[in-house]
């Protein structure tokens, strides 16, 4: 009985801790035979506030990339994209820094609004203008950028490219190999100037998304 | 033949590993946020104030409280406002101050100086249209509809509802728009006398998400 009651409380305690925080394991053999685990932890949920759109509490995720390969890893990037009113994806991140081999940076994610309702959804021009340090409420219905912070560490580094899929190309070269590269994205609360306007009321309520990508993980 | 097919085989088994080892993965999660729905109102200044000439109960100028307002309703889903009136009677008790005779909406402003309110009776009496005795009570026609001002919000309805005497608007999706009541100059007839003592007369106006 005592123990039947030990496994109630762990089971409980289990449930209750995986909720309290989102969190994923991904496992990954890769070429040569070596192994990369990435961890991913974070803040991915919360709700903004209607009348100035800040989040209710700072968004975060962190990619904790661990790996036992010897050679640094240079296939791998980091993007953003967010579904558009075409239902094709639109590039939802955008950094001023081209400075290489950065390990802290900062960029702006872009979120937009994935309800079913036509008219709803963001255009991508409206996604994109979120981007812009010139934006404009009446530009961007259904969408809503924040400035985040981005670092890197254990002897990684990354460098922003420009182009059609904007991204940071990763160079994750652990300094102690045994120890994860942490790859954290940060979101400030407050939104970017110009992209949330309530007397416009032109952000529908609903729900507004945000696909971060791992990109260029070798495998086999 | 023998060695031939041991070597197809192997060829395809280095070709599927080449393959193999040219492939990468990708982790994504997704961030998400709820923005709730919202309704908003605020007063956007108008006339609100004139004098009444006291040979003839008219009003200088036209009163026209202005109101914004906005919702972030999503897709054609329809919101509900209303824009109604009250006035102190001399129970300091809340009155409504708009009626429809004759599906003509109108507002009655009432005396707000101590002592000489309005009873309930005067009121209704100028709602009933018995106009013998209305004392410190003056009623003014409005506009049959709201008057609609700028603004990207769809209005799909706008009626003066009777008997429940108050202006039901209906919207669809989201926006914002000003909105005003109109209320006319002309004093209804007989609802001023020599009864109507001097001093500030008065009916608060409110607009609301919902009904009042």
């Amino acid at each position: 009985m005592n123990k039947l009651l030990t496994k109630m409380l762990l089971t409980g305690l289990i449930v209750s801790s995986i909720n309290t925080a989102d969190a994923a394991v991904h496992n990954f053999t890769i070429t040569g035979g070596y192994t990369m685990d990435i961890t991913t932890t974070g803040n991915w949920n919360t709700t903004m506030d209607p009348d100035t759109g800040a989040l209710a509490s700072a968004m975060d995720l962190n990619f904790a990339i661990v790996t036992n390969d010897p050679n640094p890893v240079t296939t791998m990037g980091l993007t953003a994209c967010t579904m558009n009113a075409s239902s094709t994806e639109s590039v939802a991140i955008k950094s001023t820094d081209f400075t290489p081999d950065l390990t802290t940076t900062t960029a702006r994610i872009i979120f937009a609004e994935q309800g079913a309702i036509a008219g709803d959804c963001a255009t991508d021009a409206a996604i994109q203008n979120c981007c812009s340090v010139a934006a404009t409420p009446s530009e961007n219905p259904n969408a809503v950028s924040y400035p985040s912070s981005l670092t890197i560490d254990n002897g990684g580094s990354f460098t922003y490219v420009e182009g059609g899929d904007r991204h940071f190309d990763l160079n994750i070269n652990p300094t102690v190999q045994a120890d994860p590269t942490n790859l954290h994205l940060t979101l400030s609360t407050g939104c970017c100037p110009g992209v949330y306007d309530c007397d416009l009321a032109n952000d529908t309520s609903g729900t507004y998304e945000v696909e971060i990508c791992l990109t260029g993980i070798p495998s086999i | 033949m023998y060695k031939k097919v041991i070597l197809i085989t192997l060829l395809i088994t280095a070709l599927l590993i080449a393959i193999k080892n040219t492939d990468a993965a990708e982790v994504d999660e997704y961030l998400r946020s709820t923005l709730p729905t919202f309704r908003t109102v605020t007063t956007s200044g108008g006339n609100i104030s004139t004098t009444i000439d006291c040979d003839t109960g008219n009003l200088a100028a036209d009163l026209t409280p202005q109101f914004w307002f906005a919702t972030n309703q999503p897709g054609q889903g329809v919101t509900n406002w209303s824009m109604s009136a009250t006035v102190l009677d001399s129970t300091m008790t809340q009155q409504n101050a708009m009626y429809g005779p004759d599906g003509s909406p109108s507002i009655i402003l009432a005396n707000t100086t101590v002592g000489e309110r309005p009873t309930l009776a005067a009121i209704n009496d100028i709602k009933n249209g018995i106009l013998a005795s209305n004392a410190n009570a003056i009623a003014y026609p409005m506009f049959s509809t709201l008057l609609l001002g700028s603004g990207t919000l769809d209005v799909i309805d706008n009626t003066f509802l009777t008997p429940q005497n108050y202006f039901d608007l209906r919207t669809r999706g989201r926006g914002f728009r000003y909105i005003t009541l109109g209320i006319q100059t002309t004093a209804r007839a007989s609802t001023y006398t020599s009864l109507d003592s001097p001093g500030a007369y008065q009916a608060v106006v409110t607009f609301q998400y919902g009904t009042p």
